[in-house]
């Protein structure tokens, strides 16, 4: 601003303010949010895959409820293309993503199949059904399941896209999964989420 | 993309949910309803996933056993 004067702290006077000022950038690991992981892709992109974790929600979520394994690979295309085994704790992401049948969908609240295929970029559709398959781990973790069960039967909820409808574990796992993926759009569009 | 049949995905959530609760899942009936909810799917294999709730990992394991490409441990 013109005219005014800031002196300028020396540097031993802003020592430890700097804690305060940066954000720790949470790295998801190995030991500590799952243990295993084997995928069939490139670290580059497994690693691209993985960032989606990088919350510091999630990471707390894994924190006390590690996952068991985490498979990205590429499976059959006649059956599931994302699984979560929950006595095993286990998720498997095909790593093969298609337009059309993995991805490819437009974005409308309430009206897209699922959230996974509402993108047209396929890292970004295995990121978001490593997410969907995450928040069914999840589901375990106190009192989780009671309190979705409660929501999904609130006559007020509007499930984000068709698949939401499917149960109250889907309408959970796909407003999980847009709760990072379209924070804006699913705030407007389910107060109930 | 294919529209899914969201009235049949709807319908064998509701009865997997049945079946379940009546102590009556078993491998056989899990493969069918994973089978119907693919047709109904329309070839869209995420639609199905809300059937691994009710699967044994033996069933998942079995999954697995038919996927083509060998594994690289990152």
């Amino acid at each position: 601003m013109r005219g005014t004067s800031v002196p300028r702290l020396a540097p031993a006077k802003l020592r430890g303010i700097s804690g305060y000022l940066r954000r720790e950038v949470p790295k998801i690991q190995r030991g500590v949010h799952y243990h295993r992981l084997e995928s069939d892709l490139s670290q580059t992109r497994t690693k691209k895959i993985l960032a989606v974790l990088q919350e510091p929600e999630i990471l707390a979520g894994l924190a006390s409820r590690p996952v068991k394994e985490i498979l990205i690979r590429r499976l059959t295309e006649k059956d599931v293309s994302a699984v979560y085994d929950y006595r095993a704790e286990s998720i498997t992401v095909n790593s093969v993503r298609k337009r059309g049948v993995h991805l490819g969908e437009s974005f409308q609240p309430g009206m897209t199949g699922n959230m996974s295929a509402a993108t047209n970029d396929p890292i970004e559709s295995a990121r978001r059904a490593l997410l969907q398959e995450l928040a069914h781990h999840l589901e375990g973790i106190g009192d989780g399941g009671n309190i979705m069960q409660a929501g999904f039967a609130s006559p007020d909820k509007r499930p984000i896209t068709q698949y939401a409808q499917t149960n109250w574990k889907e309408y959970f796992a796909e407003s999980f999964v847009a709760h990072f993926a379209e924070p804006a759009a699913l705030r407007q569009y389910d107060p109930n989420r | 993309m294919p529209q899914p049949d969201w009235n049949r995905i709807r319908d064998i959530a509701r009865r997997a949910e049945e079946i379940q609760r009546s102590g009556k899942m078993d491998r056989e009936t899990w493969r069918e309803l994973l089978s119907e909810a693919f047709l109904a799917a329309r070839e869209r294999p995420d639609l199905t996933s809300f059937l691994s709730t009710y699967a044994e990992s033996a069933w998942i394991q079995e999954l697995r056993k038919e996927e083509l490409k060998p594994l690289r441990v990152g």
